[in-house]
């Protein structure tokens, strides 16, 4: 096999093309990566980061789930590589000379994978909530704070981004041809309807769910340096 | 009303991440102070904070 086989083989076109948002996105996302390895946050207070919750090895499989996530793709594809610019334009500017080959060459194959990237997250969620059970109680003595709320408010726009999830509703219900014709089909329709509402807003919650959990990573930050931002609701 | 060309949006942004990152790298191995570090980072989420306002 020469170069340029394994270049149509492995290498989404997207790849090799000059594109500077694409590098720039690359060394944020590595500069980022490792400024979570050099400044960690040690508990303070009862709270744990939601970042470093159970372990830091989960994060790169919650960082492949949200990477592979249908509505991100829908961004990246959109702003960084450009290709293709709009689902529905006749006219997609430069993308006519490119063929778009979606998930099905090289490092894009990758995407496929998400149903399972989903089933680990699923086995994540409960973690978040267990954060926010943990940091109720400082010595057995139970206390209600701000960051208790942040916790919860998150571990709660987590769930609902997981809930939402695209491959979620093909497990639910959407593989299926026919409800009538199998056992249980009317629940697994209704089931399936609600999801499907949840689902609408799927864009919308994964960007939420990113923005607050860095907001609580930072807030929690700001505890570590000594800041007054936490504020005692209940104390027992 | 939007101020600033979309294209000029994301070069701006990363400016602004990496001022505000590179900054705490530069704190974490001791060449900047905490005072110059506190500088240099509210300037970096001024610059973030203006390419996503405007």
């Amino acid at each position: 096999m020469n170069v340029n086989d394994f270049k149509n083989k492995y290498i989404p076109s997207e790849f090799l093309e000059f594109n500077p948002r694409l590098y720039a996105f690359i060394i944020m996302l590595i500069v980022g990566l490792s400024a979570f390895l050099i400044f960690p946050v040690k508990e303070i207070s009862g709270y744990i980061d939601p970042f470093y919750s159970p372990t830091i090895f989960i994060l790169p499989f919650v960082g492949l789930y949200r990477l592979t996530c249908y509505a991100y793709r829908k961004d990246y594809n959109r702003h960084i590589f450009k290709h293709p610019i709009g689902c529905d334009l006749k006219n997609r500017l430069d993308s006519m000379k490119r063929t778009y080959t979606g998930e099905t060459s090289g490092l894009f194959k990758i995407e496929n994978l998400h149903r399972y990237f989903l089933y680990v997250s699923i086995l994540i969620v409960p973690f978040f909530y267990y954060d926010f059970y943990t940091s109720l109680f400082i010595n057995n003595i139970f206390v209600f704070r701000l960051g208790s709320v942040l916790l919860l408010v998150n571990a709660i726009f987590i769930t609902l981004y997981v809930l939402s999830c695209h491959s979620l509703r093909s497990l639910i219900g959407g593989r299926k041809d026919c409800y009538s014709c199998m056992s249980y089909g009317a629940g697994i329709k209704n089931l399936y309807d609600k999801q499907s509402w949840l689902n609408k807003h799927h864009e919308q919650l994964a960007w939420i769910s990113l923005v607050f959990i860095i907001f609580v990573d930072l807030y929690l930050r700001g505890l570590t340096a000594g800041m007054p931002l936490d504020i005692t609701f209940l104390k027992l | 009303m939007k101020y600033l060309k979309s294209k000029y949006k994301f070069p701006i942004f990363f400016i602004g991440v990496m001022i505000v990152v590179l900054s705490g790298f530069l704190n974490k191995f001791y060449v900047i102070n905490l005072g110059q570090t506190e500088i240099s980072v509210a300037i970096g989420f001024i610059i973030l904070f203006l390419s996503i306002a405007l």
